[in-house]
């Protein structure tokens, strides 16, 4: 299964994710048509920062959704073969269940819409668009597997820091 | 990227299947690095300006403003105004150059004469200063220090250069407007000032300031620059020559000026005849120097010196093995050429206080010395070809005959055997039965995103078989001339009928024994002077304003901020302009409305005019060609 | 013995989450659903959607229609179960069935309580539980007619709202000072309180029903204890729920009518081949620190996936409930988790902007959070609900009166950050 890893370290804040992301869902999926003709559109990827690390962050299409469990509509499922968290934009009846569940903060109103907005995962995509646009490498899709034990442990460390 | 996606020159196209298989980076590579390249500097919604920053708008909402304030649009305009001021002060800076080395000749300081007395004595009239009685150094001191002036003073006054060469009906236009600019430094320091943080947060205010930038580019850049080197060098006249890396011989020692600033590359290309003997000693049949960009251009339109290729072709001239020495002084200069050069021989001379490459060796260039340093270079190069490493050597077959070197005056001499007593008369007859069209300058650069020379090569077959004649400088008449462009078989074969007959009468009467070309060389980047005077000149002929002519300028590769603040000048002038790339100025739709839209051009004539694909700009051009047809009643 | 079979009481959150959840490790052997219901799995928090007119039958379902034929799950319709016999280990229904299982949950869920008032059972007097109840309110609602709401928590108001939308006069009558007072505290219900009048609802509180007066057995109108009438063609009751547990009345596992089924961190009721999820059971609570009943749409569906997991023969600890809630009134959003009216030795941390609408409240106990409501601005109020899960002492608890920042986060949640769950 491919997966979006993050690697805090490597992020330096440019907030390219964030265009690429926005200009991916919108209606021409293409930036300067996007802006030429004022189409609306938003990222559903965020970089913030705690003043030391940048992260940037998307939905993390987990295992055990929370916004899906908390969905009442049925309008958040996990499709168990690609993993990933789907929306259904049409079942969505903006009660903000899954905002009020998603300890990520990934999932946001959509702008003056009464439905949410979340990552995709860029279905029209290879690559999805955040890591495609990454100039560092601090985003990446990779098959999981690739990233070794120690790996993981070497995040999971560095990230144990009080905040 | 395929080969064929990044150029379509087919020595480029060789080179770049070598340089594959040495190992070596080129521009392309890095750009493909670069890929995604940064949205916000692409729509040029990213501010620097101070450091609070760094800024960018988020074009799809917040923050829609940068710390301080500033909104998309006051940040593009004032990106664009630094970029403006960057290529004026290039311009001006080169301009500068040259004016001091008039002066020192005229001081008697330099290795250097006055090779066009006539062309003094001309801009000194112009100049309205007293040229009786005065002996050349003289006036040279006096037009040297009119042109210092113009760069310099400590009145409120309208630049001298400008006022001087400028048509009336422009001057009153800008005039009204506000953007006539005083002088070079001030406005370029005033650009600086405009754009700090905390000055000026009207987009509309930071694009007259623009205008007035382009104006100082126009005057005292391109227009300064090229009169004195006219004075210097020598105004060109028609000569024939080859171009690209096919002119490099493999048993001569290859020696590349490339750069822009003649000044030192004169002085090469003199030193290069004079050791031969020295380089047939090492080994060598003799020394074969060939150009680079626009020091290219000029030593080509003075000296008939073959051009190597542009600006995309630099490291892959390096590529051939067989470039001994590469002398380079400001613009335009990649500074992966030191790079390149370690994997071959080569060696890159660097020679500008302001240019300095890691990597290269630096041979610092001054008027009084110009002789001596020439002379150590070229015997450097001498040196460097007993290195040169057979094995690595391989130049390709391609080299294309051309014909450069029309100066206005040229153009005017061409066309004064047609009609002695008045000479643009057939020109301005044919455009007006509509033989010729209209007239399109195609200039500027390559730019890697871009397959090199594919705009200018397309768009100007377009435009010429649709009898439009173009006229062509800096890198755009390099890749014309790699196409085959610039030489009289061309018009033959690419010209429309009615383009045909006029370049055929006009060679004829001139005594070329067949047509014009149909692409006239006109020289560097800062020549683009050259075809404001003939634009000038037509309109006067006509009793119109230039930017009532039926004409338009082109930059369909460009890649510089030169190109951007040259692009303005034409715009200020009156004449649609075409940019084949957009500049970042896309994230205010305020800036690229205005830029591109019917206010600017209603308000100076002229206007930018944005379009990728080059037959769509041919298309384009044309359309405003005609429309600007009928608005004559031709 | 019987062949292994896992059958399923209920057919909605709980329900369904675990039949999918024991489908993921177990595609063999049976799994049986009985609903007393007529319909497929339907989310019934959509019902005031219905009722406003706002979503159709179709748009209810939760699942594809072949959802059931998909994973193999054998659904017995319109089969009210009315006795376990744990020792047999049959499920008794009303159509006379018996049915064997080898794990048996029971996610029965709820049903509305009903308040001793006389007349309340008039014509025209209603509940909102199920689509069957939504359907029937709908066929009684109309443009200008009266409707009064007996209650004021959160199923009341949605139904209040619903019949608002259906263009009714619409008057809630609440017992206590404030409405939603088991979710909000009184200045977040006050921000209600002023959407709902905005709207044209009007809300009474401290009040108390005494009589349902009708003519002809058909709803008039409501009575309050001092007197004062309000006249209505429809009223809809609700009181709060009770779980549906009657089956097991009298057994060990249910000793009061009305008790919730107790269960352990494996959703095991004290019967260790019984489950129980969502609405019929009584979980541990990890900011009360005790076993609480929080009914809610989250809780049942992770419940549910536990229970289904730990029948598949897989461990799996249920990490406790919280009570969250989630509600929007008249573009008015509320979100509000677990203690969020606290009593002594806890701290609050309030921030009040009624220029904007907005409100925040945060309860700590000893740094960590533990509960908070938001009002207004809700954005991305999981982060906190995230904080209250991950039981984190903090070193700054002001700070997050802050806007909430995803960075408040990783600390506790860093494993899913990277996905390397
Ligand atoms: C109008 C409304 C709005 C709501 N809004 C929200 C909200 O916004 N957020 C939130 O978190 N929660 C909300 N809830 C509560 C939420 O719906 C419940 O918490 C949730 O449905 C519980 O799921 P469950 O599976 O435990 O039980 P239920 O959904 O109650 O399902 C019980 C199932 O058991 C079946 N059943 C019951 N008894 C028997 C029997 N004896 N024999 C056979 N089958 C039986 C039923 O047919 C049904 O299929 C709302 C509820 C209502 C009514
Ligand atoms: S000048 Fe303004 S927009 Fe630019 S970096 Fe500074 S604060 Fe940001």
């Amino acid at each position: 299964m491919q997966q979006l890893l993050i690697d805090p370290d490597r992020c330096l804040g440019c907030h390219s994710c964030e265009l690429a992301c926005a200009v991916e869902h919108a209606l021409s999926k293409d930036l300067f048509a996007a802006v030429l003709n004022k189409e609306s559109s938003a990222a559903s990827i965020f970089v913030e920062t705690d003043g030391e690390t940048n992260l940037p962050l998307q939905c993390r299409h987990c295992q055990e959704p929370a916004c899906a469990n908390a969905c009442m509509s049925g309008a958040l499922q996990r499709d168990a073969e690609t993993g990933k968290v789907l929306f259904n934009r049409d079942r969505c009846v903006g009660c903000w269940m899954c905002v009020m569940a998603c300890p990520f903060g990934a999932i946001e109103q959509d702008r003056g819409q009464k439905v949410i907005s979340k990552c995709d995962r860029c279905p029209d995509r290879e690559v999805p668009a955040c890591a495609g646009a990454c100039p560092t490498g601090a985003i990446k899709f990779v098959e999981i597997a690739e990233y070794s034990s120690d790996r993981r442990k070497r995040y999971l460390t560095e990230f144990v820091k009080e905040r | 990227m395929s080969v064929k996606d990044k150029t379509v020159d087919p020595a480029a196209q060789q080179m770049l299947q070598k340089v594959q298989a040495d190992g070596v980076e080129t521009v392309w590579d890095r750009l493909q690095e670069q890929q995604p390249q940064c949205g916000f500097g692409t729509l040029g919604i990213c501010c620097r300006n101070c450091l609070q920053g760094p800024c960018r708008i988020n074009p799809f909402g917040k923050p829609d403003r940068g710390v301080c304030g500033a909104d998309a649009h006051t940040i593009v305009a004032r990106n664009l105004l630094r970029n403006l001021a960057g290529g004026t002060a290039a311009h001006v800076d080169h301009a500068y150059d040259a004016v001091e080395a008039l002066y020192a000749i005229a001081e008697g300081n330099a290795g250097y004469q006055i090779k066009d007395e006539g062309k003094l004595q001309a801009i000194a009239t112009r100049l309205g200063l007293e040229t009786e009685g005065r002996d050349t150094g003289e006036l040279a001191k006096a037009v040297a220090q009119k042109a210092l002036e113009t760069f310099t003073n400590h009145t409120d006054d309208t630049m001298g250069w400008l006022k001087a060469w400028a048509p009336r009906e422009r001057l009153d236009t800008w005039r009204e407007l506000g953007v006539l600019p005083r002088n070079a430094d001030r406005e370029i320091r005033e650009a600086m000032h405009q754009t700090t943080m905390g000055v000026d947060a009207d987009p509309v205010n930071l694009l007259l300031a623009c205008v007035k930038q382009g104006l100082v580019d126009g005057f005292a850049g391109l227009k300064l620059a090229t009169d004195i080197q006219d004075v210097i060098f020598g105004t060109p006249k028609p000569i024939q020559s080859e171009t690209n890396l096919g002119v490099l011989k493999a048993d001569h020692v290859n020696v590349i000026v490339h750069g822009h600033v003649p000044l030192l590359s004169e002085k090469v290309v003199e030193w290069c005849n004079k050791l031969e003997d020295e380089a047939r000693e090492a080994g060598a049949a003799g020394i074969n120097v060939a150009g680079i960009c626009c020091t290219g251009n000029e030593v080509l339109m003075r000296q008939g010196v073959p051009q190597a290729t542009n600006f995309l072709g630099q490291e892959l001239a390096l590529a051939t093995g067989a470039v001994d020495l590469m002398v380079v002084d400001v613009q335009c200069i990649m500074p992966s050429l030191a790079n390149v050069a370690q994997c071959y021989h080569g060696e890159i001379v660097s020679t500008m206080p302001i240019a300095k490459i890691p990597g290269a060796e630096h041979v610092p260039f001054s008027f009084e010395e110009a002789d001596r340093q020439a002379e150590k270079i070229v015997r450097k190069a001498i040196k460097s070809f007993k290195k040169r490493d057979k094995n690595k050597v391989q130049i390709p077959d391609e080299k294309v005959s051309i014909v450069a070197g029309f100066s206005m005056e040229a153009i005017v001499e061409a066309l004064s055997k047609v009609n002695a007593d008045d000479p643009l008369k057939p020109l301005v007859d044919s455009i007006k039965d509509g033989a010729i069209l209209g007239a399109v300058a195609t200039v500027g650069c390559n730019n890697a995103k871009a397959t090199q020379d594919l705009n200018h090569v397309t768009m100007v077959k377009e435009l010429i078989a649709s009898d439009v004649l173009v006229v062509a400088t800096g890198c755009s008449a390099y890749a014309l001339g790699k196409a085959g462009l610039l030489h009289p078989d061309a018009t033959a074969k690419y010209a429309g009928e009615g383009l045909k007959k006029v370049l055929t009468a006009v060679g004829e009467a001139a005594g070329l024994g067949g047509p014009l070309p149909p692409v006239l060389h006109m020289g560097s980047c800062v020549d683009n002077s050259r075809i404001g005077d003939l634009l000038v000149a037509l309109a006067d002929y006509l009793g119109v304003s230039v930017k009532d002519l039926p004409v338009a300028a082109s930059a369909p590769e460009p890649q510089h901020e030169k190109a951007l603040s040259i692009g303005t000048w034409a715009v200020a002038m009156g004449i649609l302009t075409h940019v084949g790339l957009p500049p970042a100025v896309l994230g205010s739709d305020v800036v690229a409305g205005t830029l591109t839209g019917e206010k600017i051009e209603s308000l100076l004539g002229g206007r930018f005019y944005v379009e990728t694909d080059p037959k769509a700009a041919a298309d384009g051009i044309i359309k405003h060609i005609k429309a600007k047809r009928r608005a004559l009643g031709i | 013995m019987p062949p292994m079979a896992y059958v399923i009481i209920g057919n909605s959150a709980a329900g369904i989450a675990a039949a999918e959840r024991i489908r993921r490790y177990d595609r063999e052997k049976p799994v049986i659903i009985i609903t007393d219901e007529q319909y497929s799995a339907y989310s019934r928090c959509l019902t005031s959607y219905y009722l406003a007119g706002q979503l159709t039958e179709r748009d209810m379902y939760l699942r594809p229609a072949d959802f059931y034929d998909r994973l193999g799950i054998d659904l017995k319709r319109r089969q009210k179960v009315v006795a376990v016999d744990q020792e047999k280990k049959v499920v008794v229904t009303d159509k006379g069935q018996s049915i064997s299982y080898t794990k048996l949950l029971v996610a029965a869920g709820a049903s509305p309580k009903v308040p001793v008032i006389p007349g309340i059972n008039s014509r025209g007097v209603y509940q909102l539980r199920t689509l069957d109840d939504a359907k029937k309110i709908a066929m009684d609602a109309g443009e200008g007619k009266n409707a009064v709401i007996l209650g004021g928590g959160l199923v009341s108001l949605k139904a209040a709202a619903a019949l608002w939308q259906r263009k009714m006069q619409v008057t809630v009558l609440v017992s206590s000072n404030q409405v939603m007072s088991q979710t909000l505290d009184q200045t977040a219900a006050g921000f209600v309180e002023s959407k709902l009048k905005e709207m044209g609802i009007t809300v009474k509180k401290q009040t108390r029903a005494m009589l349902v007066e009708n003519r002809n057995n058909r709803v008039t109108g409501v009575r309050l204890a001092g007197g004062e009438f309000f006249p209505a063609d429809i009223v809809v009751v609700g009181k709060g729920v009770r779980p549906n547990t009657g089956f097991f009345l009298g057994t060990d596992l249910v000793n009061e009518a009305g008790a919730p089924l107790r269960v352990n961190r494996y959703q095991q009721t004290a019967d260790q081949d019984i489950y129980a999820a969502g609405d019929v059971a009584l979980t541990y609570d990890l900011v009360q620190e005790d076993y609480t009943y929080n009914a809610i749409w989250p809780n049942a569906v992770e419940q549910g996936a536990v229970a289904g997991e730990n029948m598949a023969g897989i461990s799996c600890e249920y990490a406790g409930s919280i009570s969250m809630n989630s509600a929007v009134f008249g573009g008015l959003s509320v979100i509000a988790a677990g203690i969020t009216r606290p009593g002594s030795g806890l701290q609050v941390l309030e921030e009040e902007n009624p220029r904007a609408g907005t409100y925040k409240k945060l309860v700590f106990a000893e740094n960590r959070l533990v509960g908070y409501i938001l009002v207004g601005d809700t954005a991305r109020a999981g982060l906190y609900t995230g904080l209250i899960k991950s039981r984190k002492k903090l070193t700054n608890p002001d700070s997050l009166l802050e806007k909430p920042r995803r960075f408040l986060h990783i600390n506790s949640h860093l494993g899913t950050v990277l996905n390397v769950n």
